[in-house]
């Protein structure tokens, strides 16, 4: 990790003050990651009435967590499809919906690009009484 | 190699699974079921929600894809598609798929979800599970 530091303690102070460096950094990146798949997520969709694009809210709860969502009701059976519909009397198909796939991919790619944004804040930052480079190992998930 | 390798055996694993196509007779399908599927019985649609790549060293490491998988059941409750969707969920969840030109890696569950659609005088449930395969291409 480290190529060099002029002394344990100081490093060690170093590295206690890293999460605060990166507070700021950290919050910045995990908003605009909201922000950008809400905004994905609304262009994606089709709009007849317009509800659900304006369904999709970015709820911040704190300044790390931001939460994307849906309100409109038919957002989840958008979403997941639903079964061919006919016209009883006339036969007239009134159109299959399957799944729209819109807003999981949406939140998987949004996801990902904000872990790469984290990861390298991580690794640019400069811990006092260090020298060289931070690098973030990824533990294998679950 | 074909990049659609991962979509390929996942649907072999599951129309070449007796149990389940006696639990969904209506057959698995890709993406959308046919017109008439649901008067043969229930049925099982797939579909891909995203894969992607992760690089590594100039090359791909590994790919992520992530499938959605529901059972569609025309019923007033919700036991048989239930049903059909817990045979899914054995032969996907921790269980090593065939996939031509990768390494499996890990298949797990996700994700689940479970809704009815109401269509006149019909009743459809849609019960269903997301699941993510990683896979090693060789």
């Amino acid at each position: 990790m480290a190529e060099g530091f002029t002394g344990m303690a100081a490093l060690i102070a170093g590295l206690e003050r890293l999460p605060t460096q990166l507070e700021h950094e950290a919050s910045i990146h995990i908003n605009n990651a909201a922000d950008t798949m809400a905004a994905e997520i609304r262009n994606e969709y089709p709009e007849v009435t317009g509800n659900l694009r304006k369904g999709v809210k970015v709820i911040r709860v704190n300044a790390f967590v931001a939460q994307v969502k849906n309100t409109a009701r038919h957002a989840e059976i958008y979403e997941r499809g639903t079964v061919r519909r006919f016209t009883a009397d006339t036969g007239a198909n009134r159109g299959t919906m399957p799944a729209g796939n819109v807003f999981i991919p949406a939140a998987i790619k949004a996801r990902a690009h904000m872990d790469e944004q984290l990861i390298k804040a991580v690794e640019r930052s400069k811990v006092p009484g260090m020298t060289g480079q931070l690098d973030v190992v990824e533990r294998g998930g679950d | 190699m074909a990049i659609d390798a991962i979509d390929d055996a996942v649907m072999a694993k599951l129309q070449g699974d007796a149990t389940l196509l006696s639990l969904a007779p209506g057959n698995v399908w890709a993406d959308s079921a046919p017109e008439g599927a649901i008067d043969i019985g229930r049925f099982v649609i797939v579909n891909l929600q995203l894969e992607t790549p992760t690089y590594e060293l100039g090359g791909v490491a590994y790919v992520a894809a992530r499938y959605q998988v529901k059972v569609v059941d025309r019923s007033t409750t919700k036991t048989a598609a239930q049903a059909a969707l817990d045979r899914i969920d054995t032969l996907l969840h921790n269980v090593a798929l065939t996939i031509v030109g990768h390494a499996h890696m890990i298949s797990k569950r996700v994700a689940r979800f479970a809704f009815k659609e109401l269509e006149g005088p019909n009743t459809w449930q849609h019960r269903g599970a997301d699941y993510e395969v990683y896979a090693d291409p060789v």
